[in-house]
């Protein structure tokens, strides 16, 4: 085997897998949903993890570049190079305590990533205490339904849609429902995965460690928008959860202009059949709850951002602008069209 | 290195730089999805499909619907201005199937039965249908409500899924097509003499 | 231990164990060999003096032997004639004298026909005409008759026939309510209408089809709807002005509800603020039924209604979590101002549809040797329910048909022990085989109480469901169901079953078999007969003690009203029934056999009675009946 070949091999396998590696740690350094950058209890441990395995792998190859390295420097200028069975003549005096260490090494490091995905798994297996909070969540093609809900206090559940809050430090216990066909439940830098299957009910629990935004997504190829199901997921503490909750479970105000009265009826007319407003007649559970629309960031589950101008473009063509939406076009007249954009204005 | 060696590393470092510089500038790109509706395995090019609200291609006109009666006309007798309206979404297997979720999601089920049979409101399979049972007529039951408690929902949904609920309720074989509903309207259907009828349709008059 | 001590831990064991065991529920009574079954655990008059005892204020005012002044006839709901010219010696000679038909054959006839001053009412199903039917001419002529023309938007909204249930007369009114949310009083001399209030919109899904109690210058009529999301309420009206003096709903706050310092319930999961709110998902309520269309009934020396509330809305249970109060329930209120006294939850967070509206019978019966104020119901749920009706407390609750629901109801909660694998949610899978199915071990067909026996007489049904659950939308005016299912004979292939049963021991005594259902209310009358009809058409009449059929008739359809005995002017015992299936009974449509509809009554009285040759009556005023109209 030619030194030289054997050299080049190395140094293009070297060169394929550097940008690997630049680009995977790039991707994981990216902010709202790197699962290497995750800060909740559960996802923080594997992101530990994960940490560790790349650190492992990454010393291992520039271990073994480094020794390919040296060993074909101390070859360079060998006279028997390219000749057939040079290297396994030449005398290694310490071959054999190498392999000890080596097998020693690999195997005290194997034993740590053992015990520490145990420890990890154990650790995301079940919350520390039992949570009080549950979050019933039902994946529809393509968005989420969110209900929250306490054991012994139904009067405080409500139902919100495409955004989950996480009180800091508490776990919430996460019951996975689907409308129709498999997704995946996934909030990166909270927690790992849990499908959503038909016909049975996943459970699964996830806490936040640290407040802050975060974004979580649909982890199964759902169809034909499986990218367009985006989470906000916000992690804030308790007391600002408990308020949270408190103004989500408040049924919408009543509206004062002229234009959002108008507005209402419009709504309920033509909306309230898929939708619902709590508060108003409008009680439909076709598509997302819309109580308190206006705070929320995106609409579309992320496909536009909330603004007055995106929400007339949904309205009057979602699938134009999602396609494949159950949502139809809406035919309103421009007046009817204001009027309902006035009012969903005011639901915060 | 050689000359080629030097370059080729260059031009892979440069590539790797590239893709890194791609993405890690990551950020919510919009998703450009192509295909046709959901569950739809034509392609969007073959079907009628309406592009927005404001587009009605390939719909009944509303005024062409408004006109269409549920009875005779007096001083001529007989109506036919069903028989120019047609269903554009008729036969459309991916229709149906929106028609049948919205059927269920809009109560129709509650009242006429998961089935289709009947119960509060009444039977949709059989040929008996006191408004009229072509495309036009039931879009028009539905649209505007009818007395005895149908209500009324063409406010509430826009025209393309009305004619989709119709496409559903036309896959169930108790309607009749435009053109024969004058013929319907006098109790003609099951005429034996004339072999393109509906003299095949089953045919249990529901008296409600 | 050695040998000896051991055998006495054995012994002790077993004993306590035999001890403490509590009365475990008939699990479905049997009725294979029921039919000749003769009882000996109540004697005859077990509670005639309890009865005897009884003022004229148990009856409507005016109210003779031989009138039938409101469908249960008293106040006390025990359907109980005190005729005995028929009895069980010359049932066998029953003839039928007359008919009258009141054209109405598109919707089920579930109401009682009444009599006083020689004159028969009788009120259809929608278009709810009021009949007067002059008993002093040969074949009851009609007197006058009263068109209140009602909205046609109500039959797309009555979910189960646009039928209606009775009416009652006091003060010389006529006074009933039409299926499109009016109640109207009429004279019941000429047929003019004297009020009528509206109670709400009709649109929106609510219906009404209860008979109204009226007592005491009120008139008490509830709503319709546990299928379509409305809010349950009772309301109660001045019998003079239609005007409506206050109004208690079935949930939501203590304010609406009508709860106050009265209001002590015996069982402490019910006691507590605002419940009728806080056991829902916030404002779920507000669309949770509750909806008051069944039986009320009086007690004057309490002073006090009692009345059941329907299943919760949706019935798809998934989008309610808690326990749904105050749905599936029993209230007892004071008559004059509605505040509830007591409460009583039968199937709390129902998944079944088990409506608690069934009539809440009102008896004084001796209960493991002390004499008890009682108020009996037999549950949609397949339990019947014997409880104090001064405190709310359940003595006896014992199922008295068959079900599978549930293993019983624990004796310190009074909360019924679901069968884990009969549970409906989570939905969206179906669920075979719950037995009751939605309309019951019994519904609202009302049983009747004999004084002289002292058991109660009950239609029972025998049906099964497999069932679906679903989410639903509420579209106002559309179904809040979300529930698909089927529906099948329970075990032993008989739809029905007509039963006598002890409500102080909770045993059945004897029992009917029928092939189809048994779907008609009961009369128990002093010549110790019952009358029952079945939904293929066959009224029967029973030796109330023993159970054997003593007399039957064929009626031209399914029998789905109560029957009721009268004195006609020429002083001998009539007995009155209609005939005209629909309602629920519709369920079982697709069985073999199953009748047309229909809209005669029929009226029976012992052959010697009835003249060879009616002489025909003349034209004019005498035959011609008047037509008073009514504002649309």
């Amino acid at each position: 085997m030619c030194t030289e070949c054997v050299v080049q091999r190395g140094l293009r396998g070297a060169r394929r897998m550097t940008p690997l590696v630049v680009v995977l740690l790039i991707a994981a350094c990216n902010g709202t949903t790197s699962y290497m950058d995750a800060t909740g209890a559960a996802g923080s441990r594997e992101a530990t993890l994960g940490w560790w395995l790349t650190a492992v792998a990454c010393v291992v190859v520039a271990f073994v570049s480094v020794a390919v390295l040296l060993g074909m420097a101390r070859h360079r200028n060998d006279p028997h190079r390219g000749e057939e069975g040079v290297m396994a003549r030449r005398e290694v005096k310490s071959g054999l305590s190498w392999i000890y260490a080596g097998v020693a090494v690999s195997v005290v490091i194997l034993a740590i990533s053992f015990g520490g995905t145990l420890a990890v798994l154990n650790a995301a297996s079940r919350p520390r205490i039992t949570p009080s909070l549950t979050l019933d969540v039902t994946g529809h093609q393509w968005w989420w339904e969110v209900t929250y809900s306490q054991a012994n206090d139904p009067e405080l559940g409500f139902t919100t849609a495409n955004e989950v809050h996480l009180p800091v430090g508490e776990p919430v216990r996460v019951r996975l429902h689907s409308a129709d066909v498999i997704h995946s439940f996934w909030l990166p830098q909270i927690a790992g995965k849990m499908d959503v299957i038909p016909g049975q009910v996943n459970e699964t629990w996830v806490e936040a460690r640290k407040p802050g935004k975060s974004r979580g997504m649909c982890g199964e190829y759902c169809g034909m928008q499986h990218a367009m199901m985006a989470l906000d997921v916000t992690a804030e503490s308790p007391a600002a959860f408990r308020q949270w909750a408190n103004e989500r479970r408040a049924a919408a105000a009543a509206p004062t202009t002229r234009s959002s009265s108008a507005g209402r009826v419009v709504f309920v007319r033509s909306c309230g059949a898929c939708h619902s407003v709590v508060g108003s007649e409008a009680l439909g559970r076709v598509g997302p709850d819309l109580t308190h629309l206006a705070s929320r960031t995106t609409i579309g589950a992320g496909a536009l951002s909330n603004t007055p101008a995106h929400l007339a473009q949904w309205i009057q063509d979602a699938p134009g602008v999602k396609e494949g939406a159950r949502m139809p076009a809406i035919p309103l007249s421009d007046a009817e069209l204001r009027d309902v954009i006035a009012y969903l204005q005011t639901l915060h | 290195m050689t000359l080629t060696e030097r370059r080729s590393r260059i031009a892979a470092l440069v590539a790797t730089g590239g893709m890194v510089i791609a993405l890690g500038a990551c950020h919510q790109d919009k998703q450009v999805v192509r295909g046709g509706s959901q569950g739809d395995v034509t392609l969007p090019q073959q079907q009628a499909r309406v592009a927005n609200a404001t587009d009605t291609t390939g719909l009944p006109a509303e005024g062409a619907l408004a006109r269409v009666a549920i009875g005779d006309l007096a001083g001529v007798g007989n109506n036919t201005l069903d028989a120019d309206v047609a269903n554009p979404y008729a036969n459309d297997r991916a229709s149906v199937e929106v028609g049948h979720e919205y059927f269920i999601n809009m109560n129709c089920a509650s009242c006429h039965g998961y089935d289709l049979k009947g119960g509060m409101g009444p039977d949709l399979t059989d040929t008996y249908w006191r408004y009229g049972g072509s495309p036009a007529d039931i879009y028009k039951s539905i649209f505007e409500g009818r007395p005895q408690g149908m209500p009324a929902w063409g406010r509430a949904l826009p025209p393309a899924v009305i004619w989709k609920l119709v496409s559903y309720i036309q896959s169930k074989g108790g309607t009749y097509p435009g053109s024969l509903a004058d013929r319907g309207r006098q109790g003609d259907l099951g005429d034996n003499t004339d072999t393109t009828s509906f003299s095949t349709l089953k045919g249990r008059n529901n008296v409600h | 231990m050695n040998v000896n001590e051991r055998w006495i831990a054995v012994l002790a064991i077993l004993v306590a164990t035999g001890c403490g065991a509590r009365e475990t529920p008939g699990r479905g009574a049997d009725s294979a060999t029921a039919r000749t079954t003769t009882t000996t655990s109540s004697s005859g008059d077990v509670a005639l003096p309890a009865m005897a005892s009884r003022s004229a204020a148990w009856l409507p005012p005016g109210a003779g032997n031989g009138d039938w002044l409101m469908p249960s006839r008293d106040y006390a709901g025990t359907r109980y004639s005190p005729l005995n010219e028929i009895d069980t010696t010359n049932v066998a000679q029953l003839q039928l004298a007359w008919t009258f038909d009141d054209g109405e054959s598109h919707y089920g006839h579930e109401m009682t026909p009444l009599v006083a001053n020689n004159t028969m009412y009788i009120v259809s199903p929608f278009p709810n005409r009021a009949f007067a039917l002059d008993l002093t001419k040969p074949g009851a002529p009609v007197k006058w008759e009263y068109e209140p023309n009602p909205s046609p938007i109500a039959i797309g909204k009555a979910c189960c026939d646009a039928v209606n249930r009775g009416a009652a007369l006091y003060d010389g009114k006529l006074i009933y309510n039409l299926l499109d949310d009016h109640t109207v009083a009429v004279d019941a001399k000429t047929g003019k209408e004297l009020w009528r209030t509206k109670l709400t919109n009709v649109e929106d899904g609510t219906t009404m089809t209860m008979a109204p109690l009226v007592v005491d210058g009120k008139v008490y009529v509830g709503n319709s709807g546990g299928e379509m999301g409305v809010a349950g309420w009772l309301a109660a009206l001045d019998v003079n002005t239609g005007k409506e003096l206050w109004r208690a709903y079935s949930v939501g706050p203590d304010s609406l509800v009508r709860i106050g310092a009265d209001f002590k319930p015996f069982y402490s999961w019910m006691r507590g603020k605002d419940l009728g709110a806080t056991t829902w998902p916030a404002n779920a309520w507000k669309h949770g039924a509750g909806a008051v269309w069944g039986w009320v009934t009086y007690d004057p020396d309490l002073k006090q209604i009692y009345y059941g509330t329907s299943n919760t809305g949706p019935w798809n249970a998934a989008q309610r979590p808690g326990l749904n109060l105050w749905t599936s329930s029993v209230f007892a209120r004071k008559a004059d101002n509605g505040m509830a006294t007591w409460a009583y939850a039968m199937t709390p967070h129902n998944e079944w549809d088990y409506d608690a509206v069934n009539e809440n019978i009102l008896v004084d019966i001796p209960i493991k040797g002390q004499t008890r104020k009682v108020m009996v119901q037999f549950n949609r749920n397949g339990y019947a329910y014997t409880i104090d009706r001064t405190t709310g407390e359940v003595l006896v609750a014992k199922p008295f048909g068959h079900e599978n629901w549930s293993s019983g109801i624990d004796p310190t909660t009074a909360m019924p022990i679901v069968n884990a694998d009969k549970h409906t949610v989570p939905p969206g899978r179906w669920v075979r085989d719950i037995c009751p199915a939605d309309v019951g071990v019994k519904d609202f067909e009302p049983s009747a109480f004999s004084p002289r026996t002292g058991l109660f007489y009950v239609s029972v049904q025998n049906i099964c469901m497999d069932y679906r659950g679903r989410e639903v939308s509420y579209i106002a005016g559309t179904p809040y169901w979300g529930a698909d299912m089927t529906r099948h004979v329970g075990p032993g292939g008989n739809y029905g079953e007509f039963i006598a049963f002890d409500a102080a021991t909770g045993t059945k005594v004897w029992g009917i078999p029928e092939p189809f259902l048994t779907y008609s209310g009961a009369m128990a009358t002093a010549g110790d007969l019952a009358f029952y009809g079945t939904v293929d058409g066959w009224f029967r009449a029973v030796n109330a003690r023993t159970g054997k059929v003593l007399w039957s008739r064929k009626l031209g359809s399914g029998i789905i009203s109560a029957p009721m005995a009268f004195t006609a002017p020429d002083g001998h015992e009539y007995i009155a029934i209609a005939a005209g299936v629909g309602g629920g009974a519709m369920t079982t449509a697709s069985q073999p056999g199953f009748p047309a509809r229909g809209s005669s009554y029929y009226v029976f009285t012992l052959g010697q009675n009835i003249p060879a040759t009616a002489p025909s009556s003349r034209g004019g005023e005498g035959g011609a009946g008047k037509k008073q109209g009514g504002k649309p």
